[in-house]
């Protein structure tokens, strides 16, 4: 049910935002009338220039920088009466440029607004490839290509097959016939598709940023965001916090109690485990005297013992030393029992140094 | 000209009321929300703590006494200068009790081991005399001194022969002596 309201209620929104969009975008022809085809007086975002106001010829640049054609154009048409430019693709290192050059009389009815975009600009951008149509509104007549040339009907060109023949195309392909109101509905849908380079063509020169214009609702709409988020925000801080506060008390003055407990036992188990590695690192050491003695049991005499990192070294002198090496590895307690350095014939007996480790098993032994 | 300082005057208290209203207004709320995300916190661990209130009391019981058996094998000096003379006594008396010669003590290290509430000496003594009370003061040292950990042995036997028995011997023994630190008395 909440879903529902929703969407109906961003399908109000969107409806409001494309009713105000096209209001706002204003057809200039010989009249002054809206994209629904209602006449307008407000003031505009886009107006459509229609195509008797201007006059439209190409010419090519051997530039492939968009911002360097910029300035050449902007040097070119340095003094020049008001005329319109769009920067074509790159093409074999080229670049195509659009000039509408607009009529004296129209550039002081263009009114107040922020884009001026010429009207065959933006219906060719709804013509298939290769295609060529015929525009009969308003009492005027004039071809189209898709490639964005277009021609008022008159003098030599008469016929569509003609137009298409001076455009480079098939003469004989199916010519669209756009009427008043095919125009108007695909006049929005052009003015989507074009790119973003041509709008930063288009953008009026010399425009000032009137509060009056279409910021003001605008920036009523940022403040009017940003304060809703503010208020919301702060008494949902402030609710929640309140909910948050009460139901601690509720809980009841145990709690503290309770969270001191928590915290002891914390504490307690750290120092607990800490302790258990103390006491398992502690070695007993005196175990080192039971090898001494199996030792000893072999006839060995012992001059050293030394205990490192749990390595004990053993040295001394026994009739046969592999005799001590092996009654040492056979005790339980020891591992890795092993000779530390080669044993030395010195009298009747033999020198030996033999490294071992504890083990800790069979101390009670 | 009148629209354009309108206009002006406009932009100038868009950017007062965000300087000093909505900036301010932002880091209160950022203060806000960090004291909810704390008392969210706390309610957490209350909720916790309430649901777990008998587990946590039977814990807790439970690891003071093993603590305090984990704690009685380590002494409670009044200091570490105290312990460390404590030690030095006692470890010289279980020496000549037995009738050998402490021939060299030396306090090489000290330090503490926060988490398990202890400090600690390191030690590094000779004992000289006859073989075989070396043999037994050895394991009474071990034995009598629960806190003594022994790191290093060196054992030297002068004319060596096989067994226990009465020759010179020289025992160096490097160790660590663990006390209860003040936090944990």
């Amino acid at each position: 049910m909440t879903g529902e309201r929703l969407n109906a209620a961003i399908a109000r929104l969107r409806a409001h935002l494309k009713g105000e969009l096209g209001r706002r975008v204003v057809w200039l022809t010989d009249g002054r009338r809206d994209a629904f085809g209602d006449v307008s007086t407000v003031a505009a975002l886009v107006t459509v220039l229609g195509r008797e106001h201007y006059a439209e010829r190409r010419k090519s640049y051997p530039v492939r920088s968009w911002r360097d054609l910029s300035r050449v154009l902007t040097q070119e048409l340095l003094g020049a009466p008001a005329t319109l430019t769009v920067i074509g693709p790159v093409i074999d290192d080229r670049r195509e440029v659009a000039f509408f050059a607009l009529s004296p009389a129209m550039v002081g009815q263009l009114g107040r607004t922020l884009w001026v975009v010429p009207e065959s600009l933006a219906l060719c951008a709804t013509l298939p490839a290769q295609r060529v149509a015929i525009v009969e509104r308003h009492g005027l007549r004039y071809f189209l290509a898709s490639s964005g040339v277009s021609q008022i009907a008159g003098g030599a060109v008469r016929t569509a097959a003609l137009f298409a023949m001076a455009a480079g195309l098939d003469s004989e392909q199916e010519t669209l016939a756009l009427g008043e109101q095919d125009a108007n509905m695909r006049l929005l849908q052009g003015l989507r598709r074009l790119p973003a380079g041509a709008w930063a063509r288009l953008l009026r020169p010399g425009l000032s940023l009137d509060p009056g214009l279409a910021w003001r609702p605008l920036g009523t709409l940022a403040a009017a965001g940003l304060a809703a988020y503010l208020v919301l925000g702060s008494v949902y801080l402030s609710v929640t916090q309140t909910l948050r506060e009460r139901e601690l008390k509720s809980l009841g003055p145990e709690v503290a109690t309770l969270l001191d407990s928590q915290r002891r036992v914390e504490k307690l188990s750290g120092e607990q485990r800490a302790i258990a590695t103390v006491l398992s690192d502690r070695h007993l050491t005196y175990p080192l005297w039971r090898v001494a003695a199996r030792a000893w049991q072999k006839g060995a005499s012992i001059a050293g013992v030394a205990l490192v990192d749990g390595r004990v070294t053993l040295r001394g002198t026994a009739p046969v030393a592999t005799d001590v090496l092996g009654a040492l590895a056979a005790d339980p307690g020891v591992a890795d029992a092993r000779f530390a350095a080669p044993v030395r014939q010195s009298g009747v007996r033999e020198e030996f140094v033999i490294t071992l480790k504890l083990t800790g098993k069979g101390n009670d032994g | 000209m009148g629209s354009r300082n309108a206009w002006l005057l406009g932009v100038a208290a868009v950017l007062a009321l965000l300087r000093f209203v909505v900036l301010p207004w932002g880091h209160t709320q950022a203060d806000a929300h960090e004291g909810l995300q704390v008392l969210t916190q706390r309610l957490d661990r209350s909720v916790g703590v309430t649901q777990n209130r008998a587990a946590i009391l039977s814990t807790r019981t439970q690891l003071e006494t093993a603590a305090a058996a984990a704690r009685s094998r380590f002494p409670s000096p009044p200091s570490a200068e105290a312990f460390r003379l404590d030690s030095q006594r006692r470890i010289g008396a279980i020496v000549s009790t037995s009738g050998l010669k402490l021939a060299l003590f030396d306090w090489t290290l000290e330090g503490k081991l926060a988490d398990a509430g202890l400090g600690y000496g390191r030690a590094r003594f000779q004992v000289e005399g006859p073989l075989r009370d070396i043999a037994r003061v050895h394991g009474e040292l071990e034995g009598s001194l629960p806190f003594l950990a022994v790191r290093e042995v060196q054992l030297n036997v002068m004319n060596a022969a096989p067994g226990l028995d009465d020759t010179h011997a020289t025992l160096t023994m490097v160790a660590d002596l663990f006390f209860l630190a003040e936090a944990n008395r």
